[in-house]
């Protein structure tokens, strides 16, 4: 009896950890969002807020992280549970580098203003809806355990790559254009970069579920 | 205790009880029975003992006593009057002179003064117990006793073989009351376990069970036959309980809301397939799981979260790129019922509405300005004649422009409206393209572009339709295409439609914008588009004229690559081939000369 009721609190802690993930990736996804709408509408109050909201990513994931080591320790879960137990810990901490990215963004949508405007690229753009479609792919595939829409995450990666290699190409055109396009044209490519590295986030993220669900690591292959 | 055990100890307790009051009653029995005849036995012994001696009659005491001793087995002595003992079987002759006075023997004493004596007692010569008896005898120097020892060991004979028996007897016992408790107990325990086995089952859930009729326990049968009753009442029940639970299920699955029950700790009592499609939740979710650890989007969250204490009404919420009217209430038992309509389609149609409005006019008003101010400079000064020619031709592109907007737009609301039919009629898909080329190529555009077709296929549609459809599509990836760009266009029969895709090398379309390609007036890039001529309506047109003939259009494409506008039409079969035509295939034959007749 006692036994089992153990076994019941202990997947409530276990639902409780998924709640507050699902806090974490709700609000990182927003952030990013609102980041890159700032950043195309050039909105310097929207970058703020994206400045601002880091704060709360980091102490979710602390909090995250304290409460995943606290049922590790004292439950000492074993198979499925310990994954899911894993997964939640390596997912946060994935979250809170994206939620790092935003606030990249946020400081570069804050440098650019002060610059005569570059139009944001298309490819920027398509960067970045690529990276929000591959992480709330992720998240969803995590939540409905779903290892297909999780490959299909890592299966975009390539094009964010591929886009990132042409605003590369394109961005050092404008330079060479127009040396007063410089700064900004480097800003820019720093939100590539970090729209990138979301990408390559998401599909970690994507990885870890497969490795939940199937117990079968796809890392490295 | 179980069953066999205690069984097995009330056995063995009954048998070793007998066997232990069998034993003593046989033992007591023995030793009595044995003690008489023992005694009756040295009654006559002794007065045969004495003939014998008579007839030793002369030989020295101790040679008779020895030798009768020898012939009988028992210890034999004479001791005469005074007590001394004149022989004795056991002791050696040199020691008879210093034995004791047997006078304060017992059987001695007792010979002496009543004849004979029978004594039972320790024997104070070898330490046993002895059964001594003693006769008086007349010798010729006065009387003498003789006296016979025996061994009370030997003379009475042992119990013992008797109670080996009965020890054998007694394992025996054992042996089969172990094999009867085995026997017995498995006989009540094995329907037994099997009935607990099955009620176990029933209780596990599962799958419905069988619970068996018992018949080798006869007491046991109504058991089981009251269990066989209990596990029909309770699969009926529950089977009766799923059908309702799937019949509501199934009602609300049917329902194009979403609908979400909670309990009031905010945990998914029940959701409808519609929310788990507008909420992107697991398909087949955890029952009672928080409703917070399926919903991330953080405004999604907090509402649904709220509702069990806060009801919303008619809130409107962004879910990725869907935009959701939540409504919810507390029912009577608590929790909350929380329902989502989808408004994306909704909200993006009265988009659309604004956006055409605003588009026409504007699209009305910039050749209608040139015009003016062309007219305007002409009216006011006289400006020489090149120039004046030069506007005059202004005035008429423009002109041509609004006419050509005009009538797009006048085609489109004849297609909305439903006032525009499309015949149905064999069209060769390819010759038509290179119809329309040819005509690019006539006003002098597209010499350059490195232009393609691949495939041939007859599809059944309407020709003018089918025309204006590739003039547009061409027009736009003319329009696209760098100057000696590509454009290829590929008619590929599958199953029973046409394929048609037109792709350029164009710039691309960002796929955030791929949707509303073919909404009217959409421009992907409002800065660039209508520089480049063009009324904005092409590709509203496209899809109109397609559906009204039964296909379908759509959109891929590639940044930096170019894009890939491609149609379905229904596809001319082979005469003969009545196949496995679907619906649309019967409607498209409908027109066709063969069959026109009886459908």
């Amino acid at each position: 009896m006692t036994s089992d009721r153990a076994r019941r609190h202990f997947h409530e802690e276990l639902d409780s950890l998924q709640n507050r993930l699902l806090e974490m990736a709700g609000l990182t996804e927003e952030v990013l969002r609102v980041a890159v709408d700032a950043l195309i509408q050039r909105n310097l109050e929207m970058a703020d807020r994206v400045i601002a909201a880091d704060d709360a990513i980091d102490r979710l994931e602390l909090e995250l992280d304290e409460k995943a080591l606290e049922l590790l320790a004292l439950q000492q879960p074993m198979a499925v549970d310990l994954r899911r137990i894993i997964s939640t810990l390596k997912i946060s901490n994935d979250l809170e580098r994206v939620g790092d990215h935003a606030v990249k963004i946020g400081h570069a949508t804050r440098r650019l203003a002060d610059h005569p405007p570059l139009p944001v690229l298309p490819e920027v753009e398509e960067m970045a809806r690529h990276a929000m479609v591959m992480l709330a792919d992720a998240l969803a595939a995590y939540v409905k355990r779903d290892p297909v829409l999780a490959r299909a995450v890592r299966d975009r990666d390539a094009r964010v790559n591929a886009l990132r290699r042409s605003t590369h190409r394109l961005l050092i055109s404008h330079m060479l254009e127009d040396p007063r396009r410089i700064t900004p044209a480097l800003e820019l490519l720093i939100v590539a970069q970090s729209l990138e590295r979301v990408g390559d986030l998401a599909t970690n993220m994507a990885e870890e579920l497969v490795f939940l669900v199937e117990g079968q690591t796809i890392k490295h292959h | 205790m179980r069953l066999r055990h205690s069984l097995l100890l009330s056995f063995l307790a009954l048998l070793g009880g007998v066997l232990v009051f069998a034993g003593l009653q046989v033992h007591r029995a023995q030793s009595l029975e044995s003690r008489e005849a023992a005694r009756q036995g040295m009654l006559r012994d002794l007065p045969l003992a004495a003939l014998a001696l008579d007839a030793l009659e002369g030989v020295d005491p101790q040679t008779q006593v020895q030798r009768l001793s020898g012939a009988t087995g028992f210890r034999v002595t004479l001791v005469d009057s005074l007590g001394t003992v004149l022989g004795d079987s056991h002791v050696a002759s040199e020691l008879i002179p210093r034995m004791e006075n047997h006078l304060s023997r017992p059987e001695v004493m007792g010979a002496f003064e009543s004849g004979s004596a029978l004594e039972e007692r320790i024997s104070i010569h070898t330490g046993t117990q002895m059964l001594a008896g003693a006769l008086r005898l007349e010798g010729a120097d006065g009387p003498y006793v003789l006296r016979l020892g025996v061994p009370v060991s030997q003379a009475y004979g042992s119990s013992g073989p008797l109670l080996r028996w009965l020890l054998l007897a007694g394992l025996l016992g054992v042996a089969l009351a172990v094999l009867l408790t085995v026997v017995l107990t498995l006989r009540i325990t094995q329907p037994l376990s099997a009935l607990t086995h099955h009620v176990g089952r029933m209780a596990d859930g599962g799958s419905e069970v069988r619970v068996p009729r018992v018949q080798s326990l006869p007491e046991l049968a109504p058991l089981s036959g009251a269990l066989s009753r209990l596990a029909d009442e309770i699969f009926g029940r529950v089977r009766e309980v799923v059908r309702e639970r799937d019949e509501m299920q199934g009602l609300i699955d049917s329902i194009a809301e979403g609908v979400i029950a909670l309990t009031d700790d905010a945990r998914v009592l029940r959701m409808n397939h519609a929310a788990e499609v507008l909420l992107g939740v697991p398909a087949k979710s955890v029952p009672f799981a928080p409703v917070g650890s399926m919903v991330r989007q953080t405004e999604l969250r907090s509402i649904l979260e709220e509702s069990v204490v806060r009801p919303v009404s008619a809130q409107e919420v962004m879910v990725g790129d869907r935009s959701l009217l939540v409504n919810s209430r507390i029912p009577s038992w608590g929790g909350a019922v929380v329902t989502f309509l989808d408004v994306t389609d909704l909200r993006r149609m009265e988009q659309v509405r604004r956006d055409f409005v605003a588009n026409a006019s504007h699209e009305l008003k910039t050749p209608l300005t040139a015009m003016r101010g062309f007219a305007e400079t002409l009216l006011d000064g006289d400006p020489p004649d090149d120039l004046r020619r030069e506007f005059l031709g202004s005035i008429r592109s423009n002109t041509l422009r609004l006419q050509a907007l005009v009538d797009d737009l006048l085609d489109l609301s004849r297609l909305e409206s439903g006032g525009w039919r499309a015949r149905r009629e064999e069209v060769d898909v390819t010759g038509s393209v290179r119809e329309i080329w040819e005509e690019f190529l006539n006003q002098g555009r597209g010499a350059a572009i490195d232009f393609q077709v691949e495939g041939e296929a007859l599809a059944v549609g309407d020709e003018h339709a089918i025309a204006q459809i590739f003039r547009n599509l061409l027009e736009n990836a003319l329009r696209y295409t760098p100057e000696r760009g590509r454009i290829r266009v590929q008619v590929l029969p599958v199953g029973d439609e046409v394929q048609v895709s037109v792709t350029d090398s164009g710039s691309g379309i960002p796929s955030a914008a791929l949707p509303r390609i073919f909404e009217r007036f959409y421009r992907v890039d409002q800065s660039r588009a209508r520089d480049q001529g063009g009324t904005g309506l092409g590709l509203a047109i496209v899809r109109h004229l397609v559906s009204s003939m039964g296909g379908e259009v759509g959109a891929d494409s590639i940044l930096g690559e170019g894009t890939t506008i491609w149609f379905t039409l229904p596809l001319v079969l082979e005469v003969g081939d009545e196949g496995d035509g679907g619906r649309e295939d019967d409607e498209g034959r409908e027109g066709d000369e063969q069959h026109s007749g009886n459908r």
